[in-house]
């Protein structure tokens, strides 16, 4: 079985949902230290504006207009370290600027001393507080660029970093631990396509984890474990079965020959004969029924199966049936492609072969005539230009005890159903068509099959 | 042992009745047989050598035939084995020979047909890897590596397959050969068809070996299978 790809193996969509996991819980993180930082920060900024705000208004109280505007001076000419940038504004009741580094009266009302963060002109924001001095004066102090965004900066580029070490730390270790839990799967899953090629006895090593994949090999064990004691057990339930049928009629024949010694009486001879006819017909019968059961047990077992030279048996076959042909006055032909080669039991493919020429020339009036055609594949056919099989009869010939109406010679009816099993055994199928005249019986791999 | 034609034969059947019946046949065809009821009893005698053909049941209590056979062939035994089975479907007759055993013949079987093949065991065993360039029997000639066949000195036209058959009917030359054996060794069969194939094959080579000559050569023994005779008038070598 070819392996699922990253989306659909189980594996892959595991390691792909920590990887999101991890993804998003360091985000959500990141956003939670943000929101702190930037509240910590706020307050902070609050703190600074408001005293140095109420230091501002009680240098207006004590010193007046004069003594405030200096010490405004004073301040914006102090360079600060840390880049954080102070605003000031000092106005009359108009806006019109009497101190200070702003250009123009922010959007914050002074009546109320509303605080809040205002956009500066350069786009820049501060967060400013505003407040009314005196009937004529108001006066607003802001700060902007205070540390906390150099901090957020920095905080964003740690999460970035420890996202990026959080991801690939996941994906990796997803990805071994992926592969790891895919190999003991796959231990798994071997051994069913081992068991399913034949290697019946093939079982998963013992998982010492203790977990549910250890559970899983060992409930795969357990149950080749059942299947392997009951192929077997059919096995030998049908030996015993042909060995305790056997036994006795093979005591029954020699009673028979002993009494045929011992009589002259023809009438009477050809009585006991015909007895000891019906005991092979007994022992003929119970063997194709042994022989179709265990062949169709075998169906994708492929033990004791070799590369056969399909040509050489259809070759041997074709001469040895080539005589008999000619003697029931029947055409026989053989088309076969040299070197036509195939995994199977030689025996059972010789079985097939000569199975399907029997059913033809049982069927196949004096006159007619038969073609066995063997070519790469591999394929198969045999067709004969007899009666033919009506089309409700021809998945119905492939059935036990089925035979047809101008059959030439006995037979039990299980000539076809043993090829149908062999074929079946050997993942070739076996179906029969209308060859307009006759019949054309035809064998290839199951998966041209129309 | 071997060098006049009495053959001895160890057989190794659990079924008394089947044994006796057995003996029964293979004394009265001039074979000697020594009996044993168990694998283990067989095991042994085996192990003492003097059998031209060891006879093995397959299905054995606690000892199966093909289990005796291994240990056999372990223990240096190279007489020629042939199983007897109540199995007798082809995959059992493969597995089988596979597994050192030299013929098989299945339950039931025709008295002549055990004693056919218990013969040519011991001829094949006697003759060795030996086979003779030119096989003569009556007035009938083969010759193995030329491939050609004469009677009375006349050249027989046979097919490949037909001069097969011929050879291996030589080959047990005054002997019967079962169908089975001819499916075997001649179109490496081990299974019988349904039709007559093997009769109309022997028939046809039956014609060009007797047709223009004023006696039979091949004779077909009644549900068995055929033997070579020598033709009347002629004298036996």
């Amino acid at each position: 079985m070819p392996r699922p790809g990253l989306f659909r193996s189980v594996f892959g969509r595991v390691t792909l949902s920590a990887l999101l996991v991890s993804l998003l819980s360091t985000l959500a993180l990141f956003l939670v230290v943000q929101k702190i930082v930037e509240d910590d920060g706020r307050a902070m900024l609050a703190r600074e504006v408001d005293t140095d705000l109420a230091g501002l208004a009680d240098i207006y109280v004590s010193g007046g207009d004069a003594e405030l505007k200096d010490r405004i001076g004073d301040r914006l000419a102090v360079n600060r370290e840390d880049g954080e940038r102070s605003w000031y504004m000092l106005a009359d009741a108009n806006g019109r600027r009497l101190a200070g580094n702003l250009d123009q009266w922010p959007s914050i009302a002074p009546e109320v001393s509303e605080a809040r963060f205002a956009t500066l002109p350069d786009g820049d924001r501060m967060f400013a507080r505003a407040t009314q001095l005196g009937p004529g004066t108001r006066l607003v102090v802001g700060r902007s660029n205070y540390r906390g965004e150099a901090l957020l900066t920095r905080l964003a580029v740690a999460f970035s970093i420890a996202g990026a070490g959080i991801a690939l730390l996941s994906l990796v270790a997803g990805h071994f631990a992926a592969r790891r839990l895919r190999a003991r799967v796959g231990v798994v899953n071997a051994i069913f396509d081992a068991v399913r090629a034949g290697r019946i006895g093939a079982r998963a090593p013992g998982a010492g984890d203790g977990d549910e994949l250890a559970e899983l090999a060992a409930n795969t064990n357990a149950m080749l474990n059942q299947l392997e004691r009951l192929v077997e057990a059919q096995r030998a339930v049908s030996d015993q079965t042909a060995h305790e049928i056997r036994t006795p009629l093979m005591h029954l024949d020699t009673r028979i020959l002993k009494a045929m010694e011992s009589t002259t009486d023809e009438a009477l001879l050809r009585t006991l004969e015909q007895s000891r006819g019906e005991i092979r017909g007994v022992v003929r019968l119970l063997d194709s029924l042994l022989d179709i059961a265990i062949t169709q047990a075998m169906r994708g077992d492929l033990r004791g199966l070799a590369i056969v030279d399909l040509s050489d048996i259809a070759e041997s076959l074709a001469d040895l049936y080539g005589a008999s042909a000619e003697e029931l006055g029947i055409g026989f032909h053989a088309r076969i492609t040299p070197g036509v080669h195939f995994r199977a039991d030689p025996m059972q493919m010789t079985r097939i072969m000569s199975n399907l020429l029997d059913n033809a020339f049982k069927y196949v009036p004096s006159g007619g005539s038969v073609l066995l055609e063997l070519s790469p594949g591999p394929r198969i056919t045999v067709q004969d230009d007899g009666p033919g099989i009506p089309p409700v009869d021809r998945e119905r010939v492939f059935d036990r005890y089925v035979r047809l109406d101008g059959a030439r010679g006995g037979g039990h009816g299980l000539g076809l159903s043993l090829a149908r099993a062999i074929a079946e055994r050997h993942a070739l199928s076996l179906h029969v068509e209308d060859a307009a005249p006759g019949a054309r019986f035809v064998i290839q791999p199951e998966d041209r099959d129309d | 042992m071997g060098q006049s034609d009495q053959i001895s034969v160890l057989l190794v059947e659990d079924d008394d009745a089947a044994r006796a019946n057995i003996a029964a046949i293979l004394t009265s065809a001039g074979i000697d047989v020594e009996q044993a009821a168990d694998g283990a009893i067989g095991l042994h005698r085996a192990g003492g050598g003097g059998h031209d053909v060891i006879i093995l049941d397959r299905m054995l209590p606690h000892l199966s035939g093909i289990d005796i056979v291994t240990r056999l062939r372990v223990a240096g035994v190279g007489a020629p084995v042939l199983m007897l089975s109540a199995l007798g479907r082809s995959e059992h007759r493969v597995e089988g020979l596979e597994s050192g055993v030299d013929d098989y013949l299945a339950k039931p079987f025709e008295p002549d047909e055990l004693v056919a093949r218990v013969r040519a065991l011991w001829r094949r065993a006697n003759r060795g890897g030996n086979h003779d360039p030119v096989l003569l029997f009556g007035d009938l000639e083969c010759h193995v590596k030329a491939r050609t066949a004469f009677r009375q000195g006349r050249h027989l036209p046979l097919s490949p397959k037909e001069f097969e058959l011929f050879r291996y009917l030589m080959d047990h030359a005054g002997e019967v050969v079962t169908r089975e054996m001819l499916l075997r060794h001649v179109w490496k069969l081990s299974f019988d068809p349904q039709t007559n194939v093997v009769d109309v094959n022997v028939g046809r080579l039956r014609r060009k070996l007797e047709e223009g000559f004023d006696s039979p050569v091949l004779e077909t023994v009644w549900g068995t299978g055929y033997r070579l005779i020598a033709s009347a008038g002629s004298v036996l070598a």
